[in-house]
């Protein structure tokens, strides 16, 4: 009986240790994408409107990516979700990975989900 | 009959006359306690290179008792070894009791020389496997982080990896943001870059840095564990040396117990030979020699 209260302690304290190692710089730098995101695919904006709240959001996004990049702490972390989060390093720093491949930040997030430009403008035209 | 039990009043003063002694003889116990070498080292030295390493606990080892009194029967060695040098160069010098002197000096010169040769040896064997237990405790610690480390190994890869190709494409970056954005570097951004570059620079200063050149042979060891192995490896044939000196040791001991025994019978020669000139005990052992003792009286 005491065993078993033990052990769902230490599970208890294991789950919240590791997701406490993820919270932080990866958290912001989630929530300031899915910002950028939702800017990108708000259809109530025009194309300048959107231009100027994606160009702030791309000032604010490298600075997180640059703090998540240099997080010591996230190197001590054993979660799948870092992992996951560095493996994926296309679509997780996304300032970054455009700069590398020589796009804009909303083409290079559209082709990483396969939308490609082509793809786009067939879309339109199809009735 | 009267017993002559202490009483009550005299106990405590046998009891304080007993603890005395006890500590007394306890502090002589202490005192006689052979010298020895405790490391008093942390386990971060396991951060440092090998050479840097071993210094480390060199200089550990330089501020222990046992050291001092290597150094102490150095010091009485080298003196013996002198001893015996002089004494042999000077040997033929010297005729009749004084040669048999000399003689007799070199021999317990030399007897000194293997006491205090084999003393050393005892504490290099002392040091050698303090330092192996060392080693062996240091590899253990090594194996154990790397084993903890192996879990975060692929989380840290890619960090690694993500950083690199980050790093790549910062300075792009930061032109980039400042012309397509139209906007001002942040705060953040602009201390950012001057502690990137401080510490590439700093990074680079320490990369090149003569003491952190990295054994580049092909022979080279690959990881902490090894080289930690390989500090063993090279104690325990140091102990083998020893093991071999200590032979030698006993082949002198051979010799000299030889060359005591061949002094012994050279004394004892002489000794014969002086007693001849003296009147022989045989003489007097027939009635007819002691004829004259009776005769003059």
């Amino acid at each position: 009986m005491t065993r078993n209260i033990i052990q769902t302690c230490l599970f208890a304290s294991a789950i919240l240790i590791s997701a406490s190692a993820v919270a932080g710089s990866l958290e912001n730098l989630e929530r300031e994408r899915s910002i950028m995101v939702s800017h990108l695919l708000d259809a109530d904006l025009n194309v300048a409107q959107r231009q100027e709240k994606i160009a702030f959001s791309k000032r604010r996004l490298a600075d997180l990516e640059r703090i998540a990049l240099n997080d010591k702490a996230l190197k001590e972390s054993r979660s799948p979700l870092v992992l996951k989060v560095f493996k994926n390093y296309e679509m997780s720093f996304l300032v970054h990975s455009a700069a590398e491949s020589g796009r804009s930040m909303s083409t290079h997030w559209l082709e990483g989900i396969g939308l490609s430009t082509s793809d786009l403008i067939n879309a339109r035209s199809t009735p | 009959m009267r017993h002559n039990r202490p009483t009550g009043s005299h106990r405590p003063f046998m009891m304080a006359a007993l603890t005395g002694i006890a500590l007394t003889l306890s502090g002589q116990a202490l005192a006689s306690s052979p010298p020895s070498w405790q490391p008093q080292i942390s386990e971060k030295i396991l951060v440092l290179p090998q050479k840097q390493l071993e210094r480390a606990i060199q200089r550990d080892f330089a501020a222990s008792p046992l050291a001092s009194d290597m150094m102490n029967v150095d010091q009485q060695i080298a003196s013996e070894v002198t001893n015996i040098q002089s004494l042999s160069e000077n040997q033929h010098l010297y005729e009749g009791e004084a040669a048999i002197e000399v003689k007799h000096q070199v021999l317990a010169a030399k007897r000194a020389y293997i006491g205090l040769m084999g003393e050393q040896i005892g504490m290099k064997r002392k040091k050698l496997q303090t330092k192996l237990r060392l080693y062996r405790h240091l590899t253990r610690t090594a194996r154990r982080n790397d084993s903890n480390l192996a879990a975060r190994r692929e989380i840290t890869a890619a960090i690694d990896a993500a950083q690199q190709r980050a790093g790549t494409v910062e300075s792009e970056l930061r032109e980039e943001l400042f012309y397509s954005t139209n906007l001002p570097e942040s705060k953040f951004g602009e201390d950012y870059a001057a502690n990137r570059q401080a510490i590439e620079s700093l990074r680079s200063a320490i990369a090149n840095h003569p003491l952190n050149k990295a054994d580049g042979s092909i022979d080279a060891p690959r990881n902490k564990i090894e080289e930690l192995q390989r500090l063993a490896m090279s104690v325990e044939a140091q102990l083998a040396i020893l093991d071999m000196e200590d032979e030698v040791l006993g082949h002198m001991a051979k010799l000299l117990s030889l060359d005591a025994m061949a002094f012994a019978e050279e004394v004892a020669e002489i000794a014969y030979l002086s007693n001849e000139e003296a009147p022989n005990d045989a003489e007097f052992r027939s009635p007819a020699a002691g004829v004259q003792l009776f005769v003059n009286f």
